[in-house]
C-alpha cells in the first residue's frame, strides 16, 4: 500500500509538471499568434505576457500539487483510504514544507527576473544612484539572511520531523551562541546605519537644502497640481492662502515684488531643466498630498500650512529616456502619494527635464500671472465701462 | 524580606481568588450570568474570539470587494450594485467607497480583530490558567471591558451603514482630510462614528490591560517565579504594559481631533482652502498629530505581533519535545521589543518635512530593533533543530508564523532605513510589509493558538484534516498575495489607489493585481473552512483527553479539560520546575509538568497515566468512586 502510495505521488507530480509545462508553451503560442495577428501592437505586453505565464504556470505547478495531495487528505472525511494513507501527519508534512520551502525559493528567484524590469525604475537624478546602490546592499544582505532562515526553518521541519522512538536533544541554552546572533546582527546593522545616514540620507536631505538652487513650486489640491516658477528674478514670491481667489490660483501676494514676475502653470506638467538642482517646494491648499517622483527617488509630503521642499538634480532629459527606455511615450511621472480623498488614484503630474536652452526658451514664452490677471482685470473694466457707456 | 512579603502577597491573592470562586461556585448560574455578562475569563476569553473573528471575516470579506477594481478596472459586477447599492452603480465601485472600504478593512484587522480578537482571547485565556489563578485580578472589570469592546464594536459596525459613508480616511484617519467633513463624503457621520468608537476601544483596552498586569504580579501560584512564566504569559504581560503606555496617547489624538472637527479648535488644520473658501483655521500641525497616532501606531504592531510571538513560542517548543531554545533571550528581546518600540515612531514620517536630523535619530531606533527580532528568529530555529517536532496544525501554523516574520521582518530593514524610505514610503512595498510581518504573522499566532487552546477551551478537539487543508490554502495564498506587492513597491505604485489605469508606472503591474486578486479569493474563501471547523467542533467535535498536546504548562492540569469557573475543584498546583522541560534525561516521557517536584518522579508519580483520559471517562471514573465511597459508608 506504501509503495503504491509513493508511486501515485511522483505520477501525479509528473503529470502535474508536463501539464504545466504545456499550458506555459500553449500560453506563448497564444502569445506569438497574438503578436503575429496584429492583436497586441506592443511587443512589450506580448513579452509580459509571456513572462508572467511562465511565472503563473511555475507557481501553479505548487498549488496544483498541495491541492491533490489536499483532495487525497479529504477523502478521509468521506471515509474512503486515499492511496497514500499509510503516510502520517508528521511524514505528508515536512515533505510539503520541503517541496513548499524549495519551490518557493525556487520561485521567488524566478519571479525577480519576471519583474526585474518592471520593477528597477531607471534613475535619472543626481542622488538617485546611491539610494540605489544602498538598495543593493540591503537587498544582497537580506536575501543572503532571506535564504539562510528559510532554509533551516525548511530543513530543520523535514529533519527533524517526529518518529517513533526518536528522542529530542534536551538543549536548552548556550550562551555563546545567543552572544554570536545578538553582535553580528548588530554590528552588521551599524555598519548599515553609518552608512546610510552619513553618505546617503545626510547628503540627500541635509546638505542638498543648503546649496543654492533653482526654485520652484508646485501647489496640491483635490485632485491635481499648479506649478509655478520663479520668473525672470529668480525668486518665488510669497503667498498666502487667504488670497486664493479665482485665477489667483496659489494664493500670490502681488505687494512683493519678486511675486509680480511668478509664473503659474495650471497644467501639471513640472519643466526643469537638465543639469541644474532644483528646489522643488511643495505645498498643499487642502489635505495631506505627496509629491512623489520614482524616477528621480524624490518624494516629499505636501502639507498644508507646512511649507516642505525637496532638492535634487535631474540628470537624463524625458527624450533621453525616451530612447534609453525604447519607449516613446515614456513620460516621467508625479504620483500623489498620500490619500488625498476619492481622487487620489488618478491626481498624476507629469515631469519634463529638457535641456537648459529649451527650458530657458520655454519659460520666457510664459506670462506671469500677474500681467494675466491685470490684462483681465483691464479687460473687465473695459467692458464694464463700455456697457455703462451703452446704458447711458 | 521582600521575598516573604511578595509571598504572603500571592497568598493573600489566591486567598481572595479562592474565595471568588468559591461564591461563584454556589452562586446559581443563569443563561445571561454564564454566557452573557459571565465574569468567568475563559467564557471572556471566547467572547473576544468569536467577535474578533467575525470582525476578521467582514474585513477579509471587504478586502475581497475593493480588491476587483485594481484588478479589472472595466469589471462590472452586477450582485455588487444589490449589496452595495448606490456604492457601486452598474457593479463598478465608487472610489470614494473604495477608500471607506481600505479604511474600515485596516480597522478591523488591526484593532478588533488583532488587538482584542488576539491579545483579548488569550490573555484572558491563559493568563490565569497558565500562573495558576482560579480567574483575573477584577473579574467584574474584565466583564465590563469587553462589553465597552462590544460597545465600539457596535459602533463601528453602525458607521458602516451611514447614508454618507463610512470613514474613508485611511485607517490612521490622517487630518485634514478626517478633520474636514467638505473634504469628502466619508469625513462626516462616518468619521465622527469611527473616533468614538475608537476612543471607547482604548477605554476598554486599558481596562483590561490594567487586570492583565495586576493578575501577572499578584496571582501567580506558590513557585511560579518570573523565571518560571510560560513565554505566552511573558509576551502578554509585556503587551499589557506597552497598550498601557501608548493607547492613551491615541485618545488624546482623537479628542483633539474631535475637537478640530465639532469645536472649531485648530491642532491640526492650518492654511487651509476648500471648495474656494478659506477656512479661519490656523497655526496648527498636520504633523503633530501623526506624531500622536504613531506614537501609538508604532507599539500597536508589537501589542499584534508580541502575543502571536509568545504562542508560536509555546507551540514550537511543546511540538518539537524540546525546551525553548534560550528562554532568558527569549524574554529580554520581548523587553527590548517592548522598550525599543516606544522610540522608533518617526519611521512613519521620514519624508513628511520632519527634519531630517530627527529622521536619522528614528533610523538608529528603527534598524536596532531589528537585533532583538533576529535573537527570536534564531531562537526559534535553534528549538527545532534537533527536536522531535509534532506537526499539528498549531505547530503548522507557528511554523508559518517564523516564515512571514522572516519575509515581512526582513523587509523592515528597507522601510526603516531613511534614505530608502524615500523611494519606498507609502508603495505597495510597505502594503507588503506589514501585511506580511503583523498582519498574517500575527493571525498565524492567533490561528495556532485557537488550534492549540481549542480543547481548553470547549472541551473537544478541532478536525485535524481540516485544520491541515486549512494551513496549507492560507498559507500558499498568503505569500502569492503579499509577496508580489513588495516587486510593485519597488516599481513605485502608491498604495490606496482605486485602480491603476492613470498612470503608466501603475498600469503595467494590473496583471499582478489579477494575480493577487485570485489568490486572495482562495485564501479567504479558506478561512470559511475554518469557521466551519470552529464552530463544528464545538458542538461535534472529538472529545479531547486532558493533556492533548502532552504540555507541561498549568492549564493542562485542571481536572477538567474545559474547567468551570474557578477552574481547580480543589488546590491549586504548586509550581516546582519551569515550563520547557521537554525530554529532559532521565525523565520516564518526554515531558514533566510545571507541577511535578523533584520527589515526585522518585515516587514515580501516575500522572502521565491519566492524561489520555477524556472528560467523560474521567467524569464515569468519578461516579464510580463516589458510588463506592457511598457504598462504604
Amino acid at each position: 500500500m506504501k509503495v503504491l502510495g509513493h508511486i501515485f505521488l511522483v505520477g501525479v507530480f509528473l503529470f502535474a509538471l508536463t501539464s504545466i509545462v504545456d499550458a506555459a508553451e500553449i500560453g506563448q503560442m497564444a502569445a506569438e499568434r497574438a503578436k503575429e495577428a496584429g492583436e497586441i501592437a506592443n511587443a512589450y505586453s506580448v513579452e509580459q505576457i509571456k513572462a508572467t505565464t511562465k511565472w503563473v504556470y511555475i507557481l501553479g505547478a505548487v498549488l496544483f500539487v498541495l491541492l491533490l495531495i489536499l483532495i487525497g487528505q479529504l477523502s478521509y472525511l468521506t471515509g474512503l483510504r486515499p492511496p497514500f494513507s499509510g503516510w502520517k501527519a508528521n511524514k505528508i508534512h515536512p515533505t510539503l514544507i520541503l517541496i513548499a520551502g524549495i519551490s518557493g525559493l525556487i520561485s521567488f528567484v524566478i519571479s525577480l527576473f519576471v519583474v526585474w524590469d518592471r520593477m528597477i525604475l531607471p534613475s535619472a537624478s543626481e542622488h538617485a544612484p546611491t539610494i540605489d546602490k544602498l538598495m543593493l546592499i540591503t537587498f544582497i544582505l537580506t536575501v543572503i539572511v532571506f535564504f539562510a532562515t528559510q532554509g533551516m526553518l525548511t530543513l530543520f521541519s523535514y529533519l527533524y520531523r517526529g518518529k517513533e522512538g526518536r528522542k529530542a536533544l534536551y538543549y536548552p541554552v548556550n550562551d555563546k551562541l545567543e552572544i554570536i546572533w545578538t553582535v553580528v546582527p548588530a554590528t552588521v546593522l551599524t555598519v548599515l546605519i553609518l552608512y546610510s545616514l552619513i553618505y546617503v540620507w545626510d547628503d540627500v536631505m541635509i546638505d542638498a537644502q543648503e546649496k543654492p538652487a533653482y526654485e520652484v513650486e508646485i501647489v496640491g489640491e483635490q485632485f491635481r497640481w499648479t506649478i509655478r516658477y520663479p520668473g525672470a528674478d529668480g525668486k518665488l514670491g510669497r503667498y498666502n492662502y487667504k488670497l486664493i481667489k479665482g485665477n489667483n490660483s496659489v494664493g500670490l501676494d502681488f505687494n512683493d515684488p519678486h511675486a509680480k514676475d511668478d509664473i503659474v502653470i495650471s497644467v501639471p506638467e513640472l519643466r526643469l531643466p537638465k543639469g541644474q538642482l532644483v528646489r522643488v517646494h511643495v505645498r498643499s491648499k487642502d489635505v495631506l498630498h505627496g509629491f512623489y517622483a520614482p524616477h528621480f527617488r524624490a518624494h516629499i509630503y505636501a502639507v498644508p500650512g507646512t511649507p516642505t521642499s525637496f532638492t535634487f538634480k535631474p540628470t537624463v532629459t524625458t527624450e533621453e529616456m525616451r530612447k534609453q527606455t525604447g519607449n516613446e511615450n515614456f513620460n516621467y511621472e508625479i504620483e500623489c502619494s498620500q490619500l488625498c480623498g476619492g481622487g487620489h488614484y488618478s491626481m498624476k503630474g507629469t515631469i519634463i527635464v529638457m535641456e537648459p536652452e529649451a527650458f530657458e526658451q520655454w519659460l520666457k514664452e510664459q506670462k506671469p500671472l500677474y500681467s494675466t490677471l491685470q490684462s483681465e482685470k483691464e479687460n473687465l473694466a473695459h467692458r464694464q465701462q463700455k456697457e455703462t457707456s451703452k446704458a447711458s | 524580606m521582600a521575598q516573604e512579603v511578595k509571598t504572603q502577597q500571592q497568598q493573600a491573592g489566591a486567598k481572595v481568588a479562592e474565595t471568588t470562586a468559591h461564591e461563584v461556585h454556589h452562586h446559581k448560574e443563569t443563561f445571561i450570568t454564564k454566557y452573557i455578562f459571565s465574569q468567568d475569563h475563559k467564557t471572556i476569553a471566547k467572547q473576544y474570539l468569536i467577535t474578533g473573528m467575525f470582525m476578521g471575516l467582514l474585513a477579509a470579506l471587504m478586502s475581497l470587494i475593493f480588491r476587483i477594481p485594481l484588478a479589472w478596472p472595466e469589471a462590472k459586477i452586477e450582485f455588487l450594485e444589490s449589496i452595495l447599492g448606490k456604492w457601486a452603480p452598474e457593479g463598478v465601485l465608487d472610489p470614494q467607497f473604495y477608500m471607506a472600504l481600505v479604511t474600515i478593512h485596516g480597522t478591523l484587522m488591526v484593532f478588533f480583530l488583532l488587538t482584542a480578537g488576539l491579545s483579548g482571547t488569550f490573555s484572558n485565556l491563559l493568563i490565569p490558567l497558565q500562573i495558576g489563578a482560579r480567574d483575573m485580578a477584577s473579574p467584574f472589570l474584565n466583564m465590563l471591558s469587553y462589553w465597552i469592546f462590544f460597545i465600539s464594536t457596535v459602533i463601528m459596525f453602525i458607521s458602516i451603514f451611514i447614508e454618507t459613508g463610512p470613514a474613508a480616511a485611511g485607517w490612521t484617519v490622517y487630518p485634514p482630510l478626517s478633520a474636514l467633513p467638505q473634504a469628502m463624503p466619508g469625513s462626516g457621520l462616518g468619521m465622527t462614528l469611527w473616533l468614538i468608537s475608537m476612543a471607547i476601544f482604548v477605554v476598554a483596552a486599558l481596562l483590561a490591560g490594567l487586570n492583565y498586569i495586576v493578575t501577572v504580579l499578584n496571582f501567580r501560584t506558590k513557585g511560579m517565579t518570573f523565571g518560571r512564566l510560560p513565554l505566552t504569559v511573558w509576551a502578554l504581560f509585556l503587551t499589557a504594559i506597552l497598550g498601557l503606555v501608548s493607547f492613551p496617547v491615541l485618545v488624546s489624538a482623537v479628542v483633539l481631533l474631535i475637537f478640530d472637527r465639532s469645536l472649531g479648535t485648530s491642532f491640526y488644520l492650518s492654511d487651509i482652502v476648500i471648495g474656494g473658501q478659506p477656512l479661519p483655521h490656523e497655526g496648527g500641525s498636520a504633523i503633530l498629530y501623526q506624531h500622536l497616532f504613531w506614537f501609538l501606531g508604532h507599539p500597536e504592531v508589537y501589542i499584534v505581533l508580541m502575543p502571536a510571538l509568545g504562542i508560536a513560542s509555546e507551540v514550537i517548543s511543546t511540538n518539537s519535545r524540546k525546551p525553548i531554545f534560550g528562554y532568558k533571550a527569549m524574554v529580554g528581546s520581548l523587553i527590548a521589543i517592548t522598550v525599543l518600540s516606544l522610540l522608533v515612531w518617526g519611521h512613519h514620517m521620514f519624508v513628511t518635512g520632519m527634519s531630517p536630523f530627527l529622521g536619522g535619530a528614528f533610523v538608529v531606533g528603527t534598524l536596532i530593533i531589528a537585533v532583538p527580532s533576529a535573537v527570536k528568529v534564531f531562537n526559534y530555529l535553534a528549538t527545532l533543530w534537533k527536536g522531535n517536532i509534532q506537526f499539528t496544525p498549531a505547530m503548522l501554523f507557528a511554523i508559518g508564523l517564523v516564515s512571514f516574520f522572516i519575509s515581512g521582518g526582513l523587509t523592515g530593514l528597507y522601510l526603516g532605513n531613511a534614505a530608502l524610505d524615500i523611494h519606498l514610503h507609502n508603495t505597495y512595498f510597505v502594503v507588503g510589509h506589514f501585511h506580511l510581518v503583523m498582519g498574517v504573522a500575527s493571525v498565524f499566532g492567533m490561528f495556532a493558538g485557537v488550534y492549540h487552546w481549542f480543547p481548553k477551551m470547549f472541551g473537544r478537539m478541532m478536525n485535524k484534516t481540516l485544520g491541515y487543508i486549512h494551513f496549507w490554502i492560507t498559507f500558499v495564498c498568503a505569500y502569492m498575495v503579499f509577496f508580489p506587492m513588495y516587486y510593485m513597491g519597488m516599481g513605485g505604485v502608491p498604495r490606496r489607489y482605486y485602480n491603476f489605469t492613470s498612470f503608466d508606472l501603475t498600469s503595467q503591474w494590473i496583471d499582478m493585481n489579477q494575480w493577487i486578486t485570485i489568490a486572495a479569493i482562495i485564501g479567504v474563501a479558506a478561512q470559511l473552512i475554518f469557521f466551519f471547523n470552529f464552530f463544528y467542533s464545538i458542538f461535534a467535535g472529538k472529545k479531547a483527553p486532558k493533556n492533548p498536546w502532552r504540555s507541561n504548562t498549568l492549564e493542562w492540569t485542571t481536572p477538567t479539560v474545559a474547567p468551570p469557573h474557578g477552574n481547580w475543584y480543589g488546590e491549586i498546583p504548586e509550581v516546582h520546575r519551569w515550563p520547557y522541560d521537554y525530554s529532559k534525561p532521565g525523565a520516564p516521557v518526554d515531558y514533566i509538568p510545571q507541577h511535578i517536584s523533584d520527589e515526585d518522579l522518585q515516587k514515580g508519580v501516575r500522572y502521565w497515566e491519566e492524561n489520555d483520559k477524556t472528560d467523560d471517562e474521567r467524569s464515569q471514573q468519578k461516579v464510580t468512586q463516589v458510588q463506592e465511597e457511598n457504598r462504604k459508608v
